[in-house]
């Protein structure tokens, strides 16, 4: 009797009403696997995810402002001093005078007086 | 010493820097039939313990990085499951009316699920654990199956070593004499 109970017990405590068998077993830990993933994706760390979104900003202006620069290289050439298109024409005359030097400024204040000179005889007649 | 050697490769893969596909697959590996089977014990119905235990694995994995190895990995896995199944009753006596005798309730699941597949016997003996008061059903399914210590019950529980040896004792006996009177 009492071996009869000792093995009763034995049986129930090695079966089970809930057996799930190898198949189910393996499908079932897949939805599992896929639930668990996608909260950790969810549940990534509150830092990158205020960081993200800074992070992505400051790399377009960057890419954009480089962007720019290769636009206007590409039209104008590289950058150099401020361009002689943006100067007005008295400023670039002012420029053009102030790189001569000292001799091709004697030769030019010659040929202004002869030029006047001609310009006086003509009027004269 | 709490923490064997699979366990601590467990932690280390599943933790946030770790890699969660291989750390998932060891722990099912290791775990994931006993974890089941103990949550399928308290909520009867296929479905249910999937979702349970899906919701204890979620639970684990966000938790794990706050594991200080204290307990052995399965203890602390079952203290999260049991807070799950206790979660479960306290959502399906909500809303469903009939849930108020929970024993009842899952009892009936038991024999919807299983018409034709178990033998009689088991299924008598799993219909009285579940019509036991529910702590004593949760010391038992521990103690008699999972094989845990009280210690380990008690840290899971809260409750004390000797209240759960009382519990324990009172479920026996009434399980002995039910299937006494089946044989």
């Amino acid at each position: 009797m009492k071996d009869n109970m000792e093995e009763r017990e034995d049986y129930l405590k090695r079966h089970s009403p809930y057996q799930v068998n190898g198949e189910q077993w393996e499908a079932m830990q897949q939805r599992l696997k896929a639930g668990v993933l996608a909260d950790r994706a969810q549940q990534a760390p509150p830092r990158s995810k205020r960081l993200m979104p800074r992070l992505a900003a400051g790399m377009a202006s960057g890419i954009a402002l480089i962007l720019s620069i290769y636009v206007v290289q590409q039209q104008n050439g590289p950058h150099t001093a401020t361009p002689a298109r943006q100067l007005s024409p008295e400023q670039q005359l002012d420029k053009a005078i102030s790189s001569l030097s000292d001799a091709e400024l004697s030769w030019i204040h010659q040929l202004n007086e002869e030029e006047l000179a001609e310009a006086g005889e003509s009027s004269e007649n | 010493m709490a923490v064997n050697d699979i366990d601590e490769q467990i932690i280390q893969l599943c933790s946030r820097e770790g890699d969660v596909d291989k750390g998932f697959d060891l722990l099912m590996k290791t775990y994931g039939r006993r974890l089941y089977q103990y949550i399928r014990r308290l909520v009867v119905g296929e479905q249910d313990a999937e979702d349970v235990l899906q919701d204890t694995l979620i639970d684990v994995f966000r938790a794990i990085d706050s594991f200080r190895g204290d307990s052995r990995l399965y203890t602390w896995l079952h203290t999260i499951a049991t807070r799950q199944c206790l979660k479960f009753y306290r959502q399906k006596k909500l809303v469903l009316k009939g849930f108020d005798d929970e024993g009842q309730w899952l009892a009936q699941t038991l024999y919807a699920e299983n018409s034709m597949k178990a033998e009689t016997i088991l299924l008598k003996f799993h219909e009285a654990i579940l019509l036991l008061p529910e702590k004593q059903r949760l010391v038992f399914n521990m103690r008699y199956f999972d094989e845990l210590s009280y210690e380990e019950i008690s840290s899971i529980t809260g409750s004390s070593v000797s209240s759960l040896k009382t519990n324990y004792h009172y479920a026996f006996e009434r399980l002995k004499k039910q299937l006494s009177h089946e044989g």
